[in-house]
């Protein structure tokens, strides 16, 4: 394997007449923190799902870890971690039980105890609120227990969809530095999706601007900053979508 | 850590811990069934069905020295009619829906050899009970017809000077039944009883076929819409554990309905224990028992089974209820025949129904009363067969695509 860890070429998806993706192109480098960023129905979502294997392309390549997707995605399957949109715990079961569910569906039995202890440094919560039924949580503990579940087995990949959305900003910033510093650690590989630009410079090394299901730009934030003049990616998405419409 | 062990481990704790659907599995057969023999048995009787009996004859007559007057039939009619549980007044005529009248002359016409006597017997339209009334008044009234015809026998044969025996003449043919297993054991006549509850215990695994297939549906849209499975079927977890695994607690939840549909059973048997003291308990066999409990089982993993490759395909609560109904209406109608008739010894096509697992089922119930116990594991062994491979082909069913984009 080289360098790459996902590399996708000319992936299109429809739903029925709806064409959600409509030729993506694009690789992401070992260790890299990637940014999928786009407005609501740019097709994040949909093409997040396609990388982690649960949704087949209509046409084109997907390759994650030198494996065709969906193809041979059973066996990536142990390095690839994926948090999907809006994703929930299991409410019947404490924060502990969740990190043991994902960490059992990982490794090996010896290692669960260590994996465990790995998610709840993560998700930085008292270890008396960890062991209360997850129905009893805000928002922000679920996501950062959603999110120490997903980081905890130092997956080769991990495929965040909108990790953020819907948090305050304390929150948010708490994700968003988990994130950082724990994949840095592990050596992950992250694809993150969000609609957040100012998140987006923050925490990813380079980002993919997705406008209806096409690619418009990608590159490192600053170059695409200062390749159209913009002070912000806001800007800049404005800028190079305004002239395609729509 | 192996994939299956992970789903039980996670399902178990979510299936323990769902308080509401374990106390409703266990209440409702321990619940229903009993009632359900309290509705048939005794219900019926407390139902007050008013019965006059009118004598406008109030005459007295001979054949031979045998005294008959109308006043004592009536009467025996009476005392016969509240011993059976039945309103009798004479006063309230327009109240009462079944009316006997004793017109004039009928003791005179009784007693003759040349006349025949009649009754009128008025009934209103209404319940079962109420027919029920006007069988007993035909059955005691033929009770007096016969007493009647051996008088005026034997009085004849007085006349006759001949030697009689009042059977020779009213009943030239005797007619003896014996009644056999069929296996060609000579059985108690009794024994019919316990047949007749053992096809209302095979109507009781109606109870048992909803909460399984309830669970399961539930189980895989709950983690839909509670937004837990997409997560879940991106991990290392391979798709037959988790259909597996789900299938294994559901059936769990049915063995746990099993129990307690068995539980239910013996009270059904024991409530005309309780209520007449009869003991029809003692047939309550623990190969009844097993049947019983076995044929909940296998209707659970049946109807689970069935509600799977739906679900799986459609994912919705609409498509999870129509199948679920649709279960319920089937299982209903094949257990409500086996309360009438033997599934497995109709002609074909008809015999086809024997497929259908829960016509296998209801037949195994009633073979095992009937002593045929090898019979019945026929029966058990294939609907299990059936269940468990459904649920075999549905684990090649499962497409994660369909289930997380599927909108209700
Ligand atoms: N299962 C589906 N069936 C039909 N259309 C779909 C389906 N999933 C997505 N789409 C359509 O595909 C397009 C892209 O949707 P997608 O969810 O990928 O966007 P997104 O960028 O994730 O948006 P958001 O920011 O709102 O999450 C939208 O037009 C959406 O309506
Ligand atoms: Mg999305």
């Amino acid at each position: 394997m080289d360098g790459t860890v996902v590399r996708i070429f000319n992936l299109r998806k429809s739903f029925g007449r709806v064409e959600a993706l409509r030729g993506i192109s694009f690789e992401v480098a070992r260790g890299e923190i990637f940014g999928v960023v786009g407005p609501n129905g740019a097709g994040k979502t949909t093409l997040l799902r396609i990388v982690a294997g649960l949704m087949k392309p209509s046409s084109g390549e997907v390759e994650v870890l030198g494996h065709k997707v969906p193809s041979e995605v059973d066996r990536i399957r142990k390095y690839v971690s994926y948090l999907p949109e809006e994703a929930n715990l299991y409410s019947k079961l404490s924060g502990i039980e969740n990190l043991k569910l994902y960490a059992m569906a990982y490794v090996e039995r010896e290692k669960i105890d260590e994996v465990v202890r790995v998610g709840i440094s993560i998700a930085g919560l008292d270890l008396r609120d960890l062991e209360r039924r997850v129905e009893a949580y805000s928002k922000g503990m679920s996501r950062r227990v959603a999110v120490a579940a997903t980081l905890m087995v130092k997956p080769r990949l991990a495929i965040l969809d909108e990790p953020t959305a819907g948090l305050d900003v304390v929150s948010a910033r708490y994700v968003r530095e988990v994130i950082r510093r724990f994949t840095r650690e592990f050596g992950t590989t992250v694809i993150l999706s969000s609609h957040n630009m100012f998140e987006v410079s923050r925490v990813c090394d380079r980002v993919a601007l997705i406008h209806s299901g096409r690619v418009v730009a990608v590159d490192g934030v600053d170059r695409i900053l200062s390749s159209v003049g913009a002070e912000d990616l806001e800007e800049a998405f404005v800028k190079i979508v305004g002239g395609r419409g729509g | 850590m192996g994939d299956l062990y992970t789903v039980l481990w996670k399902e178990t704790k979510e299936m323990v811990r769902d308080r509401k659907t374990l106390l409703m599995v266990i209440l409702t057969p321990i619940i229903t069934l009993p009632f359900m023999g309290f509705a048939v048995v005794y219900l019926p009787a407390a139902q007050e069905v008013v019965v006059s009996v009118v004598d406008e004859d109030l005459s007295e007559a001979f054949i031979g020295n045998f005294a008959i007057s109308s006043q004592s039939i009536s009467s025996f009619l009476r005392d016969y009619l509240r011993y059976f549980g039945f309103a009798v007044s004479d006063r309230e005529l327009e109240v009462a829906q079944v009316v006997l009248k004793i017109p004039a002359g009928f003791v005179s016409n009784l007693t003759s050899y040349e006349h025949q006597a009649s009754v009128v017997v008025v009934r209103k339209l209404g319940s079962p009970r109420v027919d029920q009334a006007v069988n007993y008044v035909e059955m005691l009234l033929n009770h007096v017809s016969k007493k009647v015809s051996e008088a005026k026998v034997l009085a004849l044969g007085e006349i006759a000077g001949v030697n009689l025996r009042t059977e020779a003449i009213l009943n030239p043919i005797a007619t003896k039944t014996v009644v056999l297993t069929p296996a060609g054991a000579p059985a108690e006549a009794e024994e019919s009883l316990r047949l007749q509850l053992s096809r209302v215990l095979a109507l009781s695994l109606v109870f048992v076929t909803t909460p399984a297939a309830s669970y399961i549906a539930d189980s895989l849209i709950g983690e839909k819409e509670r937004r837990t499975l997409e997560k879940l079927l991106s991990t290392p977890i391979s798709r037959s554990s988790f259909i597996l695994g789900k299938s294994l607690v559901a059936s769990f939840i049915g063995l746990v309905g099993g129990v307690s549909s068995v539980v239910g059973g013996a009270l059904l048997f024991a409530m005309p224990t309780l209520l007449y003291s009869s003991d029809v308990i003692r047939y309550v066999s623990p190969e009844v028992l097993a049947s019983l409990f076995f044929s909940s089982y296998i209707s659970i993993l049946t109807s689970l089974s069935i509600s799977l490759p739906v679900v799986l395909r459609s994912p919705s609560i609409r498509a999870a209820s129509i199948s679920s109904a649709s279960i319920i209406g089937v299982a209903s109608v094949v257990y409500l025949a086996s309360l009438f008739i033997n599934l497995d010894e109709l002609k074909m096509p008809l015999a086809m129904v024997l497929a259908v697992p829960y016509a296998s089922l209801a037949s195994a119930i009633i073979r095992v009363s009937l002593g045929e116990s090898l019979r019945a594991a026929g029966y058990l062994l294939y609907s299990l067969a059936f269940s468990i491979s459904l649920i075999l082909i549905s684990t090649k069913l499962l497409d994660p695509e369909r289930m997380i984009s599927s909108r209700p």
